[in-house]
């Protein structure tokens, strides 16, 4: 996801392409949709029969994909749902870290001889790289928070393929109303995903340097 | 150079139909009768376009109620929340007292715990002061939201001190300050406050799910996602097609929202970030 807004971010940014604000606006729109509308979506899209992309699957001769009933695939749906919100939101973080990076370095790079390429690649990165951290650390905190739409599309189901640590909670605390053994779930995830941010951090920090 | 430019117009124009393709899809189906949706067909416009998926959705449901209470909820949880948050955020950024870091630092820390490892302990309190299913409870625990006190932090340690100062001196209370010369200083800051936070409560569908148990005290996403998922509640049994009629209202005024105010939008739901940890 963090990959797609890279190069997202890298092309709104390029001065050559055209149109920049009205595309950063049309791929920042689903953030602002509720997961709840992204869900009942994508549950037409994905239908089994009469999804669109099983549709167009088909028009090209290929056998229909259970999106939502396959085991197997259920997960990367609900996966391919979320990138298609988010990638959007970390584009326009990505996109206002880059055009923090001062302009003189480009300009010092170019009359140093370097090419596009490595300008990108000897300027951009390094100094793009905090902007970066931070959205591999907002994206893992929040892919742990995946409850809306596994949840309403599936109930965590089929045969437990997309049951998340939420949605487990959720189960536990508020469907066989067992709030201590939710309580222990939620706050050995929490431990879980403060030791995570702050590897990452560590980790990403010293690459960074 | 001109060619150049022509290929990236072609790529991002590619991407941005990809990206919008879902909510057009949603938006056109609200219009479509359910029948031409479960054809095998592609429809990219509706053959015989109809309302009746919005009167059914208006008439045979329980769906303007809970546009009500999504509004009435989002609007109050919005006008309360820029009061603590901004009045937050001016201590936090111009006010001297003990223990004043460390305590930015504790609610800071806490944005990064997510809000399903701290539902239980939530709704138990909750339930204890006896505000389950009341408009209370999606209210007022909420409202006092990190991050936007953030954003107010953020923004106010931008106003020169001397400012507050020189009123100090002719004699304004703290509150006169805050209210006469930090608020009108920061309003661009304050809308993009209140768009995080209007959007926050409007999309915000845990809380309310565990929260809002009789149908009467549902919000938006509740309901839709209900009506959804009729298998579990066959009281209100709607085609989806009327489903995403529901999520075609419940998606146009922030889109229209989104359209007018881009500027605040972005910077509520992602400036802060930005500045915080960059």
């Amino acid at each position: 996801m963090i990959s797609i807004a890279i190069l997202l971010a890298l092309l709104l940014n390029y001065p050559l392409t055209k149109l920049k604000s009205f595309f950063r606006s049309v791929y920042f729109l689903p953030v602002t949709f509720s997961l709840v509308s992204i869900a009942l979506t994508f549950s037409i899209i994905y239908h089994l029969d009469y999804g669109i992309i099983n549709m167009i699957l088909n028009s090209f001769g290929f056998t229909k994909i259970g999106w939502l009933v396959d085991p197997d695939i259920a997960l990367y749906s609900i996966i391919l749902m979320r990138i298609w919100r988010a990638t959007g939101y970390y584009t326009i973080i990505l996109i206002a870290g880059l055009q923090g990076i001062p302009q003189e370095l480009y300009d010092v790079a170019k009359v140093d001889g370097a090419n596009s390429l490595q300008r990108t690649l000897h300027v951009t990165f390094p100094l793009w790289s905090p902007m970066i951290l931070v959205t591999v650390v907002m994206s893992t905190i929040w892919s742990f928070q995946l409850f809306a739409e596994p949840w309403v599309l599936l109930r965590g189901g089929p045969s437990d393929a997309t049951l998340t640590t939420a949605i487990y909670i959720y189960q536990q605390a508020f469907g066989s109303m067992r709030f201590g053994d939710a309580s222990a779930a939620a706050f050995i995830n929490a431990i879980i995903i403060i030791a995570l941010t702050v590897t990452q951090i560590k980790y990403m920090a010293r690459k960074v340097r | 150079m001109k060619h150049e430019s022509n290929i990236l117009l072609v790529i991002s124009a590619i991407i941005a139909i990809i990206i919008s393709a879902p909510t057009y899809i949603t938006i056109v189906g609200s219009f479509t009768p359910i029948g031409e949706i479960y054809s095998p067909h592609i429809t990219f416009l509706p053959k015989t376009p109809t309302l009746k998926n919005y009167i059914d959705l208006l008439f045979l449901t329980s769906f303007p109620m809970w546009l009500l209470n999504s509004i009435f909820v989002a609007l109050c949880f919005t006008v309360l929340g820029i009061i603590f948050c901004s009045m937050a955020g001016y201590a936090f950024s111009r006010l001297r007292f003990r223990g004043r870091d460390s305590m930015f630092f504790i609610m800071i820390a806490s944005m990064a715990i997510p809000e399903f490892i701290t539902v239980v302990p939530n709704f138990i309190l909750l339930n204890k002061l006896g505000w389950v299913n009341t408009y209370f409870a999606l209210i007022i625990p909420f409202c006092a939201h990190p991050f936007a006190i953030f954003l107010a932090k953020q923004y106010m340690e931008t106003v020169p001190p001397d400012i507050l100062d020189s009123s100090r001196i002719d004699g304004c209370t703290e509150f006169q300050t805050f209210y006469k010369i930090v608020l009108p200083i920061v309003r661009p800051v304050i809308g993009a406050i209140a768009i995080f936070l209007f959007v926050h409560s409007w999309n915000a569908y845990l809380y309310p799910l565990v929260l809002m148990q009789d149908m009467e005290m549902f919000t938006v996403p509740l309901g839709l996602a209900m009506l959804g998922s009729t298998m579990e509640y066959p009281q209100q049994t709607v085609d989806f097609t009327a489903v995403l009629a529901g999520v075609t209202i419940s998606i146009v005024p922030i889109m229209l929202l989104f359209a007018s105010m881009q500027k605040e939008f972005i910077a509520g739901l992602t400036g802060g970030a930005v500045k915080g940890y960059g």
